[in-house]
C-alpha cells in the first residue's frame, strides 16, 4: 500500500468533505421541492424551546389533511433575522408566511403594504377549521382574543397578520431559595418587599460563601423600562400630551424636553431612575454585558431568585428548573406601594389591556402559494390546534376557548391600570446616546447628573437630537399619506363596483379622516412651527 | 551552421528547390499570420474559457455590489423603495454632520496601535517553526496550529464571552487565585498618582516645547524621515503629505510651533550633516527617543488618570464598564498567534534561500543577529501583506463587537467602530444610502492606506 500516503489521505478527506456538502445542499433543495407538492415556507425568529417542535407538530397534522401541501419551517436567528428578511423581501424570495416584527419592512406600514397581502375580506369570514366548536360561522378575526388587534394596521385600515400566540413579561422566581434565604417562600409584593427580599439572598450568600445573585433579567433591563416608566410618569400625560391624542409620543416627549415641560430633574423621571439603580444593585455584576443565555443559565443553575423574562421562555425555564430540582413561580414586577420609598411618587401599574396577539405571521404578497399560506394560518389558529400549538410551546394561546398550559396562566393579560408613558429614545440617534449613557448610570460608573446632561444635550444636539425625529416623521407621514390614497382608491373601486363590500364605507370615511386631519403631515409640520417658531422642518 | 551560411546569403543565393525533409526547412520561413493567429487564438480561448467562471463571479458577487454601494451612496436610499438622487449630500453629512462617525474613529486607532503589537507572537511563531531542524516536528507543529481553524469563528467569539463573565469566568478567577487582581487594585490607585506627578512635568516639557504629546510625536516622525536631501524628500512625498496634515492637525492654531518644529528638523539634519559619517545616525535617535517619550507620555500620564474602582469587587466586569471595555477589546485573542499570519510569514521565510544564512554564519553572525539583519528584512513582503489585511479588518469588522457588547457597542458606546455604525445606519436606521456613503469614505480611507503601505514597506532587493 505504498500509494497510501498523507497526500491520498488528505485528498480523501477533502473529496469525503465535498461529497458531505454536495449532499448537504441537495438535501436542502429536496426540502424545498417535491414533485406533485406545494411547497410552503414559513419563516421565524422563535428558536426557544418547544416552539419548533410545536410548529412541527401542528404542520404533521395538516399535512396529514392535505397530502399534496409540504410545509417547511425556516428558523433565523434573532439577531439576523431582521436582515435576513429585509433582504428576502428586496430580492423577491421571501418565504409564504413572514413571521412579522423586529424589522422596518414589517413594522412600517409603508412597507407593510408593499410586501404583504391585506387580509380583510379573509378575517371577514368563518375560520373554517372551527367548525363543530362554539366558534363555527363566528368571523375569524373575532375568534381571537384580542379580535386579531395585533395584526390591524390602523392608518392603513387592513389586518396585515395572524398572531398566534400572546406573551408578557413577568419575573420567574426560584421557590427553594426564597425559602433558604428569607424563611418563606412567599414572593414580594411591593417593590420594597422586593429589595428586602434581595438583601436577604445577598445575606444569604455571603453566610453560605456561594453566588447567590438576587434578581437576573434576559434582557438586561430593558423588561422593566416600560412598567416602571409607566409608573412614574403616566401622570404625565395631561400636560404633555401635545397632539391631544391621548397618549404620549417620542415627539411629545421631545416637545416636553423643548417647552421646559419635561426635564432630567424632574422627581417622576429622577425617582425613575432611583429605583431602576436599587433594583440594578441587586443584579449580577456586569449585568448590562450579560446576555440572554447566561442570564438563564445562572437562574436555572438555581444561582438566581428572580429572572426577568417572557412568557417565551416559560417552558424551557421551568424544565430545566425541574431538573435541577427546584419550583419556580411567577410574579408580575412589583411596584412600590404607599408608604414606601417612591410610593407618592408613582400614580400606579402599567395595564395590559392593549396586550395584543404576537408572533403575528404575514402572508408574503408575492408568495405562488397565498391561498395555501392563508389556509394554514386557519389552521394554525383554529381553536383545537392553536390550543395543540401553545401547549406544546409553552405559550399562552391566542385563540378564545383554547386552554393555556396552568403553567403560563400568571401571563394572561391584567387590564387594570396606566398606559402611557414618557419615551427616552426619541430617534435612533439619540436612543444610541441614552442607552450607553443609562448603562454606565445604573452599573455605577456615572452619577446621574452626568447621564441627565449627556442626555439632555443629545436630545438638543443640532445634527442628530430630537428636531430630527420631527423631520423623520414627517417623511413618514408624507408617505403614510400616499399609501392612505392607495387605500382610498381601493375601497372606492369597491364601492362603486358592488364587490362584497360592507366594510368599504366605514373604511373609506375612516381613512378620508385621517386623511383631512393629518394633510400629508402638515398637522406635524404645525406642531412643529408652534415648537420651533421660524425653523424649517430638519431632513429625515 | 546553416543559420549563419544562411543569414549571410543575398536573395540571389536562395534555394529554388523544396526542401528533402523538414530538418532542412530554412528557418525565415514562417507559417502564414493567420494560422499563428489561429494557433493563439485558439489558446486565447481556452485560457478564457477557463477563467470566464472565476471572472464572471468576481464581477457578478464582487465588482458588481461594489458598483452599486458607488452609485447609492450619492442616492437617499432605504434599501427598498424611496431612491431619490441627493448628490453629495450623504458625503457632506459624513464629513460635517456627523460627528458620531468621526469618534468611532477613536477607537479604531487605539485597536490599530494594539494590532500592531499583536501582530509580532505571530512573526515570533512563524520565525521559531522556521527554525525547528527537524522537518517532521515542523510539519506536526504546523498541523498543530492549522487544527483549530476548524472551530467557526462564532464559536470562538462566545467562548471569550463566557471568559469575561463576571462572576464565573475564567479571566477574573485567574486574577483572585494569582493574586494579581490585587495588582490590579494598587495600579488603579498608583497610576493616577503617578500620572498627576507626571503632568506638570509633561505640561512644563513636552507641551511647552511641543505644544502637546502628539507634537511631540509628530515631531520625531519629522526627525525620522528627514535626511537624504530634497531628492528624497520628493521621493517619499507621500508620507511628508501625511506627516504635514498630522502636523496642521497637532499645529494648526499655533503656526510658531509649526516654524520652530520645521526649524529644529532643518538643525538636526545640518548637524548630523557637519558631524560627518560617525553622526549619521543622530536623527534615527532623536526621531525614535521623540517618539518613545511621546508613547511613554501617553502610556504613563495620560491613559490611567483617574482611579476607576472597576477592581474594587472580585468581579470586574470586563464587558460592562467603559474602562474596561477596550482593555477586553485588546486582550481579546491572547496569546495573539493566528494561524493565517503565522502561515503566511512561514511562506517568507521559506523562501529565504540558505544561502543568506550560510554566509551569514561564516560571518558569525549570532540568533539575534539572524532575526534583525535576515529574517526581518527578507518577511517584509509577507509582514506588508498582513498589515494590509490587519488595517482592512480593523476599519472593517464589527462582529465581534457586536456580539460581546450588542449594536450599541456597549456603556456609553465606547465600543462603538465604524463598522458597526454602519451597520447600525443601514439595518437599524434603514439610511442604506448613507451607510453606502460612510462605506465609501471608509474604502478612500483603506485605499490611501495600503498605497502607502505598497510603497514603503518593502524589500530592498
Amino acid at each position: 500500500m505504498r500509494w497510501l500516503n498523507s497526500n491520498v489521505l488528505g485528498l480523501g478527506l477533502l473529496a469525503v468533505g465535498f461529497a458531505a456538502s454536495i449532499f448537504q445542499i441537495f438535501s436542502k433543495e429536496r426540502e424545498f421541492s417535491e414533485p406533485g407538492k406545494t411547497i410552503l415556507r414559513i419563516c421565524h425568529w422563535q428558536l426557544e424551546l418547544g416552539y419548533r417542535d410545536a410548529l412541527e407538530k401542528v404542520i404533521a397534522e395538516y399535512q396529514k389533511l392535505h397530502p399534496n401541501v409540504k410545509v417547511v419551517q425556516m428558523p433565523v436567528t434573532e439577531r439576523l433575522y431582521p436582515q435576513w428578511l429585509n433582504v428576502q423581501l428586496i430580492s423577491r424570495e421571501a418565504p409564504d408566511l413572514c413571521e412579522m416584527g423586529m424589522n422596518k419592512f414589517t413594522q412600517d406600514d409603508t412597507y407593510m403594504v408593499r410586501f404583504f397581502l391585506p387580509l380583510s375580506d379573509i378575517v371577514e369570514k368563518p375560520n373554517p377549521y372551527n367548525r363543530g366548536t362554539e366558534l363555527e360561522g363566528v368571523p375569524w378575526r373575532e375568534t381571537f382574543i384580542d379580535g386579531m388587534r395585533g395584526g390591524y394596521r390602523e392608518s392603513l385600515q387592513d389586518y396585515y397578520s395572524v398572531p398566534t400566540t400572546t406573551a408578557a413579561m413577568r419575573f420567574f422566581y426560584n421557590k427553594d431559595l426564597l425559602r433558604r434565604a428569607t424563611g418563606s417562600d412567599r414572593p414580594p409584593q411591593t417593590f420594597g418587599q422586593l429589595l428586602d427580599v434581595c438583601a436577604k439572598v445577598k445575606e444569604y450568600g455571603r453566610r453560605t460563601g456561594e453566588l447567590y445573585i438576587p434578581i437576573l433579567s434576559n434582557y438586561q433591563v430593558e423588561p422593566f423600562i416600560d412598567p416602571y416608566l409607566t409608573a412614574f410618569t403616566a401622570g404625565l400625560e395631561p400636560q404633555v400630551d401635545f397632539d391631544l391624542d391621548g397618549v404620549i409620543s417620542r415627539l411629545d416627549t421631545h416637545a416636553g424636553f423643548v417647552r421646559g415641560m419635561l426635564s432630567m430633574d424632574m422627581p417622576e423621571v429622577r425617582g425613575f431612575y432611583e429605583l431602576m439603580k436599587a433594583l440594578c444593585d441587586n443584579m449580577a455584576p456586569g449585568f448590562a454585558g450579560m446576555d440572554r443565555q447566561q442570564a438563564q443559565w445562572y437562574f436555572v443553575q438555581g444561582r438566581g431568585a428572580f429572572l426577568a423574562t417572557g412568557s417565551w421562555d416559560g417552558e424551557s425555564i421551568y424544565q430545566q428548573a425541574v431538573e435541577a430540582g427546584f419550583p419556580v413561580g411567577v410574579i408580575p414586577f412589583p411596584i412600590p406601594a404607599k408608604g414606601e420609598r417612591w410610593g407618592d411618587q408613582v400614580i400606579g401599574k402599567r395595564n395590559e389591556a392593549n396586550a395584543q396577539g404576537i408572533g403575528p405571521y404575514g402572508v408574503y404578497k408575492f408568495s405562488r402559494n397565498q391561498a395555501v399560506a392563508i389556509d394554514f394560518l386557519h389552521f394554525l389558529t383554529s381553536r383545537k390546534y392553536n390550543e395543540m400549538f401553545n401547549q406544546e410551546a409553552g405559550w399562552p394561546p391566542v385563540t378564545i376557548g383554547a386552554q393555556a398550559k396552568e403553567l403560563m396562566k400568571p401571563f394572561q393579560p391584567d387590564p387594570t391600570g396606566y398606559n402611557t408613558r414618557i419615551y427616552f429614545d426619541i430617534n435612533p440617534q439619540v436612543d444610541l446616546v441614552w442607552k450607553g449613557q443609562q448603562a454606565r448610570f445604573l452599573s455605577g460608573e456615572i452619577p446621574y447628573e452626568t447621564l441627565a446632561a449627556e442626555y439632555t444635550r443629545a436630545v438638543f444636539n443640532e445634527g442628530y437630537g430630537g428636531d430630527r425625529a420631527w423631520g423623520q416623521e414627517y417623511d413618514r407621514r408624507m408617505r403614510e399619506c400616499r399609501d392612505q390614497e392607495r387605500v382610498l382608491a381601493v375601497q372606492a373601486c369597491r364601492i362603486i363596483y358592488g364587490l362584497d363590500a360592507r366594510d368599504a364605507p366605514a373604511k373609506y370615511r375612516k381613512v378620508l379622516v385621517q386623511q383631512v386631519t393629518r394633510n400629508n403631515g402638515q398637522d406635524l409640520r404645525a406642531r412643529f412651527n408652534e415648537l420651533r417658531p421660524g425653523k424649517p422642518m430638519p431632513e429625515p | 551552421m546553416r543559420t549563419e551560411a544562411i543569414g549571410r546569403a543575398d536573395m540571389t543565393s536562395m534555394p529554388t528547390t523544396f526542401p528533402a525533409s523538414k530538418d532542412q526547412v530554412p528557418l525565415r520561413v514562417r507559417a502564414p499570420f493567420v494560422h499563428r493567429l489561429k494557433q493563439k487564438g485558439r489558446l486565447y480561448l481556452t485560457l478564457a474559457l477557463l477563467m470566464t467562471p472565476t471572472i464572471g463571479g468576481m464581477l457578478l458577487f464582487t465588482y458588481y455590489p461594489q458598483l452599486g454601494t458607488i452609485l447609492h451612496s450619492f442616492e437617499r436610499w432605504d434599501g427598498h423603495m424611496i431612491r431619490e438622487p441627493v448628490g453629495l449630500r450623504n458625503f457632506h453629512k459624513a464629513f460635517t454632520g456627523d460627528p458620531l462617525f468621526w469618534h468611532t474613529f477613536t477607537l479604531v486607532l487605539i485597536l490599530f496601535a494594539a494590532n500592531l503589537v499583536k501582530m509580532w507572537p505571530s512573526i515570533f511563531t512563524a520565525i521559531v517553526l522556521h527554525r525547528i531542524r527537524s522537518d517532521k516536528w515542523q510539519y506536526r507543529y504546523r498541523v498543530l496550529f492549522v487544527l483549530p481553524m476548524i472551530i467557526p469563528g462564532l464559536v470562538w467569539l462566545l467562548i471569550w464571552k463566557t471568559f469575561y463573565e463576571p462572576s464565573t469566568g475564567p479571566l477574573n478567577k485567574f486574577l483572585n487565585a494569582t493574586g494579581l487582581l490585587a495588582v490590579l487594585r494598587a495600579m488603579d490607585t498608583a497610576m493616577p498618582q503617578l500620572a498627576g506627578a507626571l503632568e506638570p512635568l509633561r505640561r512644563s516639557t513636552i507641551d511647552a516645547a511641543f505644544n502637546n504629546v502628539w507634537g511631540l510625536a509628530v515631531f520625531g516622525m519629522m526627525v525620522l524621515s528627514a535626511g537624504g536631501g530634497l531628492r528624497r524628500l520628493l521621493a517619499n512625498w507621500m508620507w511628508w503629505l501625511v506627516l504635514l496634515a498630522a502636523a496642521l492637525w497637532t499645529w494648526g492654531d499655533r503656526p510658531a510651533y509649526f516654524a520652530w518644529a520645521l526649524a529644529a528638523v532643518v538643525g538636526v539634519e545640518l548637524v548630523q550633516r557637519r558631524m560627518g559619517l560617525a553622526w549619521r545616525d543622530l536623527p534615527k535617535w532623536i526621531g525614535a527617543g521623540c517618539l518613545a517619550a511621546a508613547a511613554l507620555a501617553v502610556l504613563l500620564s495620560m491613559t490611567w488618570t483617574a482611579p476607576t474602582h472597576a477592581f474594587d469587587s472580585p468581579t470586574p466586569e470586563w464587558l460592562a464598564r467603559t474602562q474596561l471595555v477596550i482593555p477586553a477589546m485588546i486582550f481579546w485573542g491572547f496569546p495573539w498567534v493566528g494561524t493565517v499570519g503565522v502561515l503566511i510569514y512561514l511562506s517568507g521565510l521559506q523562501s529565504i534561500s540558505q544561502d543568506v544564512y550560510e554566509a551569514a554564519e561564516i560571518d558569525g553572525i549570532t540568533s539575534f543577529g539572524k532575526l534583525i539583519y535576515i529574517e526581518l528584512p527578507l518577511m517584509l513582503t509577507q509582514i506588508r501583506i498582513n498589515l494590509v489585511f490587519l488595517t482592512i479588518g480593523t476599519l472593517t469588522d464589527y462582529g465581534l463587537i457586536l456580539l460581546l457588547l450588542g449594536p450599541e457597542g456597549g456603556p456609553n458606546n465606547v465600543g462603538l467602530v465604524p463598522g458597526l455604525y454602519m451597520y447600525r445606519e443601514a439595518f437599524i436606521r434603514g439610511e442604506f444610502g448613507y451607510a453606502c456613503a460612510l462605506g465609501m469614505v471608509m474604502f478612500g480611507i483603506i485605499l490611501f492606506i495600503t498605497i502607502f503601505y505598497q510603497k514603503y514597506i518593502r524589500v530592498e532587493k
